[in-house]
């Protein structure tokens, strides 16, 4: 394929939305949202990343607000969405959970990051 | 020195400063995005199709410039660049206001990232570039090789404790270049400072380490810009340093970042006289060969 047609079809997929093979993975959104307050603790996390995952070698440390960092258990995927990866929490208390992640995407690009939200008194 | 001698020698100076690649930088959840003045702090596997700018060095000379570039990763912290400008200067006192068309300086550079700290969204590195002066259109090349000194870094300020100012990032460039002595221009072989700071706010960040406020693709993935670029003359072997003037140009624009590629437009302003007396428009064009393909043309050679 000529360049032209290359970057044509790299403007074509993007526009459309649809999610290349490989890249860095980045958090483009997490259930719950980043920096959200919400009334109850919720029993999953669910990160979604710009790229598919390699999620044997992905890590999440889920820290509640005494700073106990076995809030979540390890990264699951999901059947169907390898962009995805899914964490069982056991919040027991209220306050600032603080979500640290490392990821790999499927073509070994590293990437890290951390962000929280807070469970409501 | 008259104002058309001057003018002449603002133009060389400029038309010779060293070129660099423009690419982007990832440390940890920090993308420190390409910006035009300056290099970013890392090495890549990418292409510049082009950078293109509009100057006006002189209120009524303009000059465009379309820089092309390809940087390669020789091993993961170790890449190559290649590239060269072309050139249309046109209404121009030191050409007799005629147009003069041609191929800048054709260079290459190798660079060096030996620091990365992703907990502390902290990069830096260090190059070493040649641009060959007799290698282009006469008269638009600088007519003597020029070898840069270069250092680069980057840091987000994602560790402070403070979410406002966590989206922000900076990176920074100091150049020191050395002329050969063979000056074919007349106007003398010139050592010189370069170098320049950026600001970014990276609303990605913002969106994924801070906050998710649900904006749209377009404006999630904006990063805004603001940057300073200088100049300063160090020795020169046939004039003064105090004959090539000190130049400060300040540019803000924003960049769209996608996955394989990005898109930048900022406008250029002079901030004193020795840097000009006009508006310049910049944008610049990147493809991402390591997100692109990765497993070939975007991987390091070793």
């Amino acid at each position: 394929m000529r360049l032209p047609k290359t970057v044509a079809a790299v403007f074509l997929a993007t526009a459309l939305g649809i999610s290349p093979a490989f890249a860095h993975a980045f958090l483009v959104k997490s259930d719950p949202p980043v920096g959200a307050t919400l009334a109850a603790a919720p029993k999953f996390l669910r990160l979604t990343f710009t790229e598919g995952l390699e999620i044997p070698f992905c890590t999440v440390a889920v820290t509640d607000s005494m700073g106990m960092d076995d809030a979540g258990g390890k990264p699951e995927a999901v059947p169907g969405h390898p962009e995805q990866m899914l964490v069982a929490l056991n919040i027991t208390m209220p306050g600032k959970i603080l979500v640290s992640w490392h990821a790999v995407s499927v073509d070994t690009h590293k990437t890290q990051g951390t962000f929280s939200f807070t469970v409501a008194q | 020195m008259s104002l058309a001698r001057r003018t002449a020698l603002f133009i060389l100076a400029a038309i010779a400063a060293p070129h660099f690649a423009h690419a982007h930088a990832v440390v940890g959840a920090r993308i420190f995005v390409n910006t035009v003045q300056i290099d970013d702090p890392s090495v890549g596997d990418e292409a510049n199709l082009p950078l293109y700018s509009i100057t006006s060095p002189d209120g009524k000379s303009t000059v465009t410039d379309l820089n092309f570039e390809y940087d390669k990763t020789i091993t993961e912290n170790l890449g190559i660049g290649v590239g060269t400008d072309f050139d249309n200067i046109t209404n121009d006192p030191a050409f007799s206001k005629k147009t003069k068309l041609g191929f800048d300086d054709p260079y290459i550079q190798l660079k060096y990232k030996w620091l990365v700290l992703p907990e502390h969204e902290f990069i830096s590195s260090v190059a070493v570039q040649q641009a060959f002066g007799r290698g282009g259109t006469s008269g638009i090349d600088s007519g003597y090789d020029i070898t840069t000194l270069a250092g680069y870094f980057g840091k987000g300020l994602g560790d402070i404790p403070w979410n406002p100012i966590r989206p922000f990032g900076v990176t920074g460039e100091l150049d020191y270049n050395i002329a050969d002595t063979g000056p074919s221009t007349g106007y003398g072989s010139i050592n010189d400072w370069t170098g320049g700071l950026s600001l970014q706010y990276s609303i990605p960040y913002l969106q994924s380490q801070i906050r998710d406020y649900g904006l749209p693709p377009l404006l999630a993935n904006l990063t805004p810009v603001v940057e300073l670029g200088w100049s300063s003359a160090a020795t020169n072997t046939k004039f003064r340093p105090s004959n090539l003037p000190t130049t400060f140009e300040l540019s803000t624009g924003a960049v769209y970042t996608s996955t394989f590629y990005s898109l930048s437009t900022e406008i250029l302003l002079p901030l004193n006289g020795a840097a000009g007396h006009g508006i310049g428009v910049i944008g610049q064009f990147h493809l991402y060969f390591d997100d692109m393909f990765p497993d070939t043309l975007g991987k390091p050679l070793i």
